[in-house]
């Protein structure tokens, strides 16, 4: 049996979710909360359960903050965050605070069921918000890049959206473009998020 | 207008954080009861009912945010296309435009994107191709917008009807707005539109 805690101020859907999970039959919800600090209380006391399922919006304390709490002091639960929102910036501020999945509220039973069991086993997951990375299959190849793709990437990994990461590194937009154009190429990835997965498992932004 | 947009873009935001979540709840109840009885075939279909609503209300969500985007000119809403395009993970766009803005006037703007949006669509559907690039350029009379693609392609006479049909209708939406809009395309050998805009007098020199 996989432990679970389940976290969101939604309360009908936690409850449905939470007796969908149980009669999957390889789960047990252990713990559910309505925000991140009613989680670190029964965390404090309790031993953490070997997964969380994370909503990102919601009140006092929300799903960012508390998966960064969550990577910080309990090492062995893992994070899958649930949420409406499909925004990369959102997806993209999971996956820095240590998120190992992301799925939508909407997500199919055996798909959510492939995604816990993934995340358990190998410790992330990947679906259409979170793109399995081609990177990972020619790790043996080094890749170059200049200083400048670099401090893009780091940017990318923050909530600054092209124009603002232009503004903040006094460049125009479309010189960021370009920046952006060949980081993907390189990267052989296609969007922010498969550039924020590099960038957090080469260590060039520290999780 | 900035304080207009933003209403709109919140309100829009609402309706799919809230009528989204409690669609996502039906489904998940769904979900159990399709569990709990599965002899119920009928409950599995109304759950893929609800499973499409959620489907089509975040397809207009997009699409608002989509023409928000126009709101601040088309080369902002052409970028989105071509954001949700790679998000995709089937093609690699290119985007090459060589000015920062394009002054087209706003009605016309939004015909020209609805010709890109069916460019896409087209391609998705029908090319099978991987690779995309689209070029804007101008001249002092005109802009110049390229969309090539590395598609299967066609032969332009012997094509179905049923692609003409989309084709011809693109055309004409592009002399509506006095554009022209032209194909190139052979079997194997990938597909590229073209469409010419004549600058008109109307058109806004400069970022609203």
């Amino acid at each position: 049996m996989i432990t679970l805690a389940l976290v969101d101020d939604h309360i009908l859907f936690r409850k449905s979710m939470a007796a969908l999970l149980e009669l999957m039959g390889s789960f047990k919800v252990v713990f559910q909360a309505s925000n991140g600090k009613e989680l670190i209380t029964y965390l404090e006391q309790q031993a953490g359960p070997d997964l969380i399922l994370l909503d990102v919006s919601m009140p006092i304390m929300n799903g960012p903050e508390t998966c960064k709490w969550i990577n910080k002091h309990c090492r062995e639960t893992k994070v899958v965050a649930l949420s409406m929102l499909r925004s990369e910036t959102v997806i993209i501020s999971m996956l820095t605070n240590g998120a190992s999945a992301y799925l939508l509220k909407d997500t199919e039973p055996d798909e959510l069921k492939r995604i816990l069991i993934e995340v358990h086993e190998k410790g992330f997951a990947h679906n259409d918000m979170v793109p399995r990375p081609a990177f990972r299959q020619q790790s043996t190849i080094p890749i170059f890049l200049s200083d400048q793709e670099k401090l893009f990437i780091q940017w990318a990994c923050t909530d600054k959206t092209h124009k603002e990461i232009a503004n903040i590194l006094n460049l125009s937009p479309r010189t960021i473009d370009g920046y952006r154009d060949s980081v993907f190429k390189k990267l052989q990835v296609n969007s922010r998020v498969g550039i924020v997965l590099y960038a957090l498992r080469n260590g060039i932004v520290p999780l | 207008m900035e304080v207009q947009e933003h209403t709109f873009q919140h309100i829009s935001q609402e309706i799919h954080d809230s009528v989204g979540q409690m669609l996502s709840l039906a489904k998940l109840n769904l979900s159990i009861l399709a569990m709990e009885h599965q002899h119920l075939s009928a409950v599995k279909e109304i759950r893929d009912q609800v499973s499409e609503s959620i489907h089509q209300l975040r397809q207009i969500s997009m699409g608002i945010q989509g023409d928000r985007l126009l709101e601040k000119g088309l080369l902002n809403g052409i970028e989105f296309l071509v954001q949700q395009m790679r998000k995709t993970g089937l093609f690699n766009m290119q985007l090459d435009a060589e000015m920062e803005w394009i002054a087209i006037n706003k009605n016309d703007s939004v015909f020209i994107y609805r010709i890109f949006q069916e460019l896409m669509q087209n391609i998705i559907r029908h090319s099978g191709a991987t690779d995309i690039s689209i070029t804007i350029q101008q001249n002092p009379e005109q802009y110049l917008f390229f969309v090539r693609d590395n598609g299967h392609g066609f032969s332009i006479n012997t094509q179905n009807p049923g692609n003409g049909i989309g084709l011809r209708s693109m055309q004409q939406r592009a002399a509506l707005i006095g554009a022209q809009l032209s194909i190139e395309s052979k079997p194997d050998e990938g597909t590229l539109v073209s469409i010419t805009y004549k600058k008109k007098s109307d058109d806004n020199p400069g970022i609203s």
